[in-house]
């Protein structure tokens, strides 16, 4: 197989990562709106896709730094690859805590105002993921910057919630759901992180240099 | 044309910082009326290693062969340009080629020890040179250099054609280093030898450098990558009579040149999709 073969392959197997990890997100997000505690339970099982696929990135890879020693452009393409799919397992993880929390709090009184902004991050979170993964296929850096400037509203909901959250008084059921919640909002902000930093890499891939935005 | 100037990641104080050696200015290097490589122009620095990639006949060997004056030997060569050594002008008439041997050495790809003992491969070239006060010493001292002392100082009267290949090579340093040069051209180093071999020169060229400027001419771009901190990369262009002449393509410091080269020849060549 020749080295753009490999890569090629190596690309092909990222995309479809990626869109296996937004559809899990996706479904992990709508069992969280809808407290559908048994679409959780199915939509965790699919973690294990996600783990299997960035499994076989990680091996490609692997061998193809041993036996290709890939240089300029193809170099910064395969470590762009590793590093976003390792961030993509990191957002499968968020899917499976997504899940996790839904059960949790399935019996717990949960404040409606804040189970709306744990929702609105969650549809964030999916949005800037996948205009992260497409600014990567794309290699577009103008998508990709204006993709991580969202990552302020995601941290603008997350201090409203811990805003919020500090206001309410209750009883020990009401608590233990706030803290799940606040764990959840977190995870979630960690989440856009993952996304940014995809963004980080597409301007990597392109220009050859590294910035945070 | 105007030089390939050298891209310092817009680290304007490194250039400050580095000396140069070789400041290369429009050179271009004829046989007879076929020109090998043309308008060159380029500086070299103190204390780094240089490598000159390229494919073959882009007049790589050529031009540094004329760094130190080795072209004066074939009849029909002719250096146009101007090639300054620590300032001085390599061609100018009141500068005498021994001299500028003695203070450029030169290894090649074949390593060539004399058909004598270890010893004298060493001592020939400091007799040439009236360095022989306390030659024991400057023999030990260069072979020491070269790494290969504790492996030859028993059998220093041995003929140095029963070394092995890398040894050889190694050896060929050591008759370089001993008649005190400042600067080391390889041709090739190590396209001779094994790879245990060619690890070990690569190693000493690491130690080498801070005595030596060093400019490599290899074919092996993973061993460019490795040794070199600077990195020029010539290619072949078609002339009007369909014969090829040399140029310099890129001249960069070698991280950018293996990450990002500028380029797009480059990129071609260093991720092998030439042609």
């Amino acid at each position: 197989m020749s080295l753009d073969t490999k890569i090629k392959n190596l690309e092909l197997d990222l995309f479809s990562m990626g869109e296996l990890v937004i559809k899990t997100l996706a479904e992990a997000v709508k069992a969280l709106e809808t407290r559908d505690v048994e679409l959780a339970e199915v939509v965790k099982k699919k973690d294990g896709e996600v783990d299997k696929a960035y499994l076989k990135i990680d091996k490609d890879w692997f061998e193809l730094m041993a036996t290709e020693q890939p240089v300029a452009k193809d170099l910064r393409l395969a470590t762009s690859i590793l590093q976003a799919s390792l961030h993509l397992e990191r957002l499968g993880d968020l899917s499976v805590y997504l899940c996790k929390t839904t059960k949790e709090i399935s019996n717990l009184p949960i404040p409606e105002s804040l189970h709306k902004i744990i929702v609105e991050m969650g549809y964030m979170v999916i949005d800037m993921s996948s205009e992260a993964m497409e600014s990567l296929k794309s290699k577009d850096i103008e998508l990709a910057l204006a993709t991580a400037n969202k990552d302020k509203e995601i941290n603008n909901l997350y201090n409203k919630m811990l805003n919020e959250v500090s206001n309410i008084s209750g009883n020990k059921d009401l608590y233990t759901g706030l803290f799940r919640l606040i764990t959840c909002v977190r995870t979630l902000e960690r989440g856009g992180d993952h996304a940014v930093d995809i963004c980080e890499l597409t301007a990597f891939l392109v220009s050859g240099e590294f910035r945070e935005f | 044309m105007e030089g390939v100037k050298l891209n310092m990641e817009n680290k304007t104080n490194s250039k400050i910082d580095l000396d140069s050696v070789f400041s290369v200015k429009n050179v271009s290097v004829n046989y007879g009326d076929f020109v090998a490589v043309k308008n060159v122009s380029m500086e070299m620095y103190k204390n780094k290693i240089t490598a000159f990639i390229g494919p073959s006949g882009c007049g790589k060997s050529t031009l540094i062969r004329s760094f130190n004056r080795m072209n004066d030997l074939v009849p029909s060569a002719k250096v146009s340009g101007e090639i300054l050594y620590q300032g001085i002008n390599l061609y100018d008439q009141n500068v005498d080629p021994v001299q500028v041997r003695r203070r450029i050495g030169m290894v090649f790809q074949k390593p060539n020890p004399f058909p004598k003992s270890i010893k004298e491969n060493i001592a020939f070239g400091l007799r040439v040179n009236n360095m022989t006060d306390n030659l024991d010493d400057r023999i030990e001292k260069a072979l020491t250099q070269a790494a290969l002392w504790d492996e030859v100082k028993k059998d220093l009267d041995k003929n140095a054609l029963d070394l092995s290949g890398g040894q050889q090579q190694r050896l060929c340093i050591a008759r370089t280093i001993a008649v005190e040069p400042d600067t080391i051209l390889m041709d090739e180093p190590c396209s001779a030898l094994d790879p245990v071999a060619t690890k070990k020169i690569e190693d000493l060229m690491q130690l080498l450098v801070n005595e030596f400027s060093i400019l490599i001419v290899t074919h092996n771009m993973h061993q460019a990558s490795r040794v070199s901190d600077y990195c020029a990369f010539f290619t072949t262009k078609a002339t009007e009579d369909g014969r090829r002449t040399g140029e310099l393509v890129e001249y960069n410091d070698t991280k950018t040149m293996f990450t990002n080269p500028i380029q797009s020849l480059t990129e071609e060549y260093i991720s092998g999709r030439f042609g």
